[in-house]
């Protein structure tokens, strides 16, 4: 089993401060470290190596050489390989563009590997863009939003059963084959803390950087880049408007009208069919809804 | 010299204070207090001291919380009846300054 | 044990005392794990910070003009006595302090420190940060490595330099200090206000690169002893207070209270008004002098910084860092010299505590070791700022009424407070703590 772990260096959250006033983030302020849903992307790896018992962990990223600390915790924790990709252009690439570079390295070994566990998203723009793409670039399926995942072997192939996480607390399981990507949330699971031997070792380590424009498989289409940012700020709490409840319900009703909002259980409808007819389905939903 | 007419002192919540500073908590406490040896120590002296205002006595019970400590030992130095187990946190844990 | 783990020397701290060790030994080429609990060096270090004596550093370093992050060179140096509603300041400041090697810089030590480390690693020390080491290992008598709080946390040298601060935490274990009481160690709390270049430079009379450092005694830290300061960095001010603690317990006040208080005194209001406050922090400081300073050495083992609570503080005086670098050089110098003859015994170790008794390290320490009492004194503390604004206040009225003589005046006010006898006593003990 071969597995890959896309990491990032990135901003700890508890280290931004925006200014109140002008929303401006303070960058000085800045503690870099190893994105956190990236950090529990590359524990999931290290244990399910460790449960199978064979198989190698290789870790990548794509930044400037500050970013080498990231490689250097993921090798203590257990990486067996690393390396890092950069190009001084690279400052400006966009998730997609970052995807394809990444994709375009993970291609040029004689084969994929088996999984791809990226984080969800990073802590500074948390787009949660580069671990689809990447997906969709290698013609990969992929579970985003990962929060519990178990490792069976069912007559000699390994089986997924991964938990995923859905909006307002919804929740979704899925039983899954690689080759896959999964990109997982910081809740998934806690990062070891590594020995010190490890630690030293992963010190010492020389890494290896490569130049991702001398991939021979890179494609960036660098019009693709479609996010342009407009604002950043930080966001009000908008205004809450609570529906008086219900005179005739009993206090405990009352009660949970209140700290729901009012809120009723979303109207929920399963459709069942071929992936054609379910994306037809959706279609349809969509603009009969007037979205599309 | 000069004189100017004092103005009552507006005191800043220490709360406001902390939110500036980075704290990567871990999980396991760092500081652990006796609380049984609180009960008749009548000075109190961590209350008082504790830049973090960590140390708080609310129903005749003493209640603290390691999350914003700031590590200066000071609580230790203070506490008299060495009712308090002090460590530092896990390397790499616990408080983080970036502008002092 | 593997290789991996044996080193020649380990630094424990990476302050400035630990990173200087390490730098020197690492030029000489011995293999040095200079480790350090937070997740970069500086992460959990405080000062004012005024570093005092840069030439020290300088000389070692000699890109360290053009590379060290300093913020100003000092050139005003300012002594306010606060009274309650008043300030009387002895404002100081010479152009012989702007040239290199300045008197003194600020500097901010997340920032500095950091810088230090990577100086030490240059010179091919390892940097271990996120590692806390929980206790020295020994075998018989002698210290022969550390254990790290990870697994397989043991590392071996056959000295190990402590360099771990205030807290003084490896020579407790090593049975060469004592528990610390809360008479002889002080609390510093300060902030960080970003000000901006320009207004600093409007309001404290600075131009281009030129600093202030300007203490406080008497009301700024109301009835508790201690004192506090204000200091200029780039575009943001560091100001805070210096508080003994066993003072801070009886008077029943917060530190952050007195925060507060001294940074609306009518005399500093001024000063800060409008700045954003970036960062709070504490830290503890060693100003016991020099009855706290402990055994120095054992086999294997050398105590360096505030480790060794060599901190000068002597009332308008903290100097720690300088100190710091100083021993942490000496400590250097004797594990080079113990690594030469083969030797780490107690009785060649012991030439680290004779190099510092010929540096300013000792000599300042023993020389002023009566001041950290005199500056303890509650009428020093509260009384005397109190009254001498009081008397200059005498002085400078214009009531359109006949004045009195200036010495009777001041006398007046004096007396009304002390007996002679008392005023006479202060004196001779200021003058044997500070004078001669
Ligand atoms: C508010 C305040 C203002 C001050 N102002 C000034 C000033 O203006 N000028 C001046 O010269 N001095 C000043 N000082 C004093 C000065 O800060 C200290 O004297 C100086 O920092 C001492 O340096 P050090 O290297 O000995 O210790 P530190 O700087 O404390 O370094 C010790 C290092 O060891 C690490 N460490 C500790 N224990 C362990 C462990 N078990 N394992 C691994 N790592 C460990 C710590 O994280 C730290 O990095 C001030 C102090 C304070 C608190
Ligand atoms: S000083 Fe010690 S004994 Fe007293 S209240 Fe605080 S922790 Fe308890
Ligand atoms: S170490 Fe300092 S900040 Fe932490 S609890 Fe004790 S006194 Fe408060």
């Amino acid at each position: 089993m071969r597995i890959a772990v896309c990491l990032k260096q990135a901003p700890d959250c508890s280290s931004v401060y925006v200014d109140p006033i002008s929303g401006e983030v303070d960058t000085e302020r800045f503690v870099q470290t190893l994105n956190a849903a990236d950090a529990c992307a590359l524990e999931a790896a290290l244990r399910l190596k460790e449960q199978l018992g064979a198989g190698s962990v290789f870790a990548l990223t794509l930044g400037p050489g500050e970013s080498e600390e990231v490689l250097r915790v993921a090798l203590a924790m257990g990486a067996d390989t690393i390396e890092r990709l950069w190009h001084p252009s690279a400052a400006d690439w966009g998730p997609l563009t970052i995807a394809a570079a990444l994709a375009a390295r993970l291609r040029a070994d004689p084969s994929l590997p088996d999984l791809i566990f990226c984080g969800e998203q990073s802590s500074d723009w948390a787009s949660g863009t580069v671990g689809p793409a990447l997906a969709a670039y290698l013609g990969l399926p992929q579970i985003t939003g990962v929060i519990g995942l178990e490792a069976h072997q069912d007559s000699g192939q390994l089986l997924l059963r991964v938990t995923r996480r859905l909006e307002r607390g919804y929740r979704e399981r899925l039983l899954a084959r690689p080759p896959l990507l999964l990109t997982v949330h910081e809740t998934l699971n806690e990062p070891r803390y590594p020995s010190l031997p490890a630690h030293l070792a992963a010190l010492r380590a020389t890494i290896t950087v490569r130049d991702p424009l001398s991939l021979p498989q890179f494609a960036a289409d660098f019009e693709a880049e479609e996010t342009t940012i407009v604002e950043v700020r930080t966001p009000r709490p908008r205004p809450h408007r609570l529906p008086i409840p219900d005179s005739q319900l009993s206090p405990f009703e009352r009660i949970g009208e209140i700290i729901t909002g009012g809120t009723s259980r979303r109207q929920a409808r399963l459709v069942e069919g071929s992936p054609e007819e379910l994306a037809h389905e959706l279609v349809r939903f969509l603009k009969e809804r007037g979205f599309v | 010299m000069q004189q100017i007419a004092s103005e009552p002192v507006v005191m800043q919540p220490i709360e406001e204070r902390l939110e500036l500073v980075r704290f990567k908590v871990d999980k396991r406490p760092h500081i652990r207090v006796h609380t049984e040896a609180c009960r008749d120590c009548d000075l109190t002296p961590c209350v008082y001291v504790c830049p973090a205002g960590l140390f708080e006595i609310l129903g005749g019970e003493m209640h603290f919380s390691y999350e914003h400590c700031l590590e200066c030992g000071t609580c230790y130095v203070a506490c008299e009846r060495k009712a308090i187990e002090w460590d530092y946190p896990r390397g790499g844990w616990g408080v983080s300054f970036r502008a002092s | 044990m593997h290789a991996q783990q044996q080193f020649d020397v380990i630094v424990v701290g990476a302050g400035p005392a630990g990173s200087s060790a390490a730098l020197v030994l690492a030029r000489a080429g011995l293999r040095v794990a200079l480790i350090e609990r937070g997740e970069y060096p500086g992460a959990k270090n405080v000062s004012g910070a005024v570093f005092y004596a840069p030439g020290l550093l300088a000389e070692l370093l000699p890109t360290f003009w053009d590379e060290a992050p300093f913020e100003r060179y000092i050139t005003r140096r300012v002594l306010t006595f606060l009274g309650k509603e008043s300030a009387f300041s002895l404002d100081f400041r010479t152009r012989h302090f702007a040239t290199p090697p300045y008197n003194g810089v600020t500097i901010l030590r997340p920032k500095f420190d950091r810088w230090l480390a990577s100086k030490a690693v240059e010179a091919g020390a390892l940097l271990i940060t996120s590692t806390v080491v929980d206790d020295l290992l020994y075998e018989g008598e002698r210290v022969i490595g550390v254990q790290c709080r990870r697994d397989d946390g043991a590392l071996y040298a056959p000295v190990v330099i402590a360099a771990d601060g205030a807290n003084s935490f490896l020579a407790k274990k090593a049975g060469l200090q004592r528990e610390f009481s809360a008479e002889e160690m002080s609390l510093g709390v300060k902030e960080v206000l970003r000000l901006g270049e320009r207004t600093i430079e409007e309001r404290f009379n600075l131009t281009g690169d030129e600093g202030m450092a300007s203490e406080y005694v008497g009301e700024a830290t109301g009835s508790v002893k201690g004192g506090a300061f204000l200091y200029t960095n780039r575009d943001t001010l560091s100001l805070g207070v210096i508080v003994q603690i066993a003072s801070l317990a009886q008077q029943r006040v917060r530190p952050y209270e007195l925060l507060d208080r001294f940074k609306q005194h009518p005399a500093v209001a001024p000063l800060v008004r409008d700045g954003v406050t970036l960062e709070y922090s504490a830290h503890m400081i060693p100003e016991g002098g020099w009855q706290l300073i402990p055994r120095l050495v054992r086999a294997g083992l050398l105590v360096a910084g505030d480790a060794a609570a060599l901190v000068f503080a002597a009332g308008i005086f903290l100097e720690g860092m300088n100190f710091a670098v100083a021993s942490g050089l000496a400590a250097a110098e004797t594990a080079l010299e113990a690594h030469r003859h083969g030797d780490f015994s107690t009785a060649t170790l012991t030439g680290y505590r004779k190099r510092l008794e010929q540096s300013f390290v000792l000599q300042d320490l023993q020389r002023f070791r009566l001041t950290p009492a005199f500056v303890n004194n509650e009428r020093l503390q509260n009384l005397y700022p109190e009254l001498l604004c009081q008397a200059a206040e005498q002085v400078f009225r214009s009531e359109g009424r006949p004045r009195k003589k200036l010495g009777s005046t001041i006398l007046a006010t004096l007396r009304c407070k002390v007996s002679l006898w008392t005023l006479l006593r202060d004196g001779w003990q200021a003058g044997r703590a500070l004078f001669f």
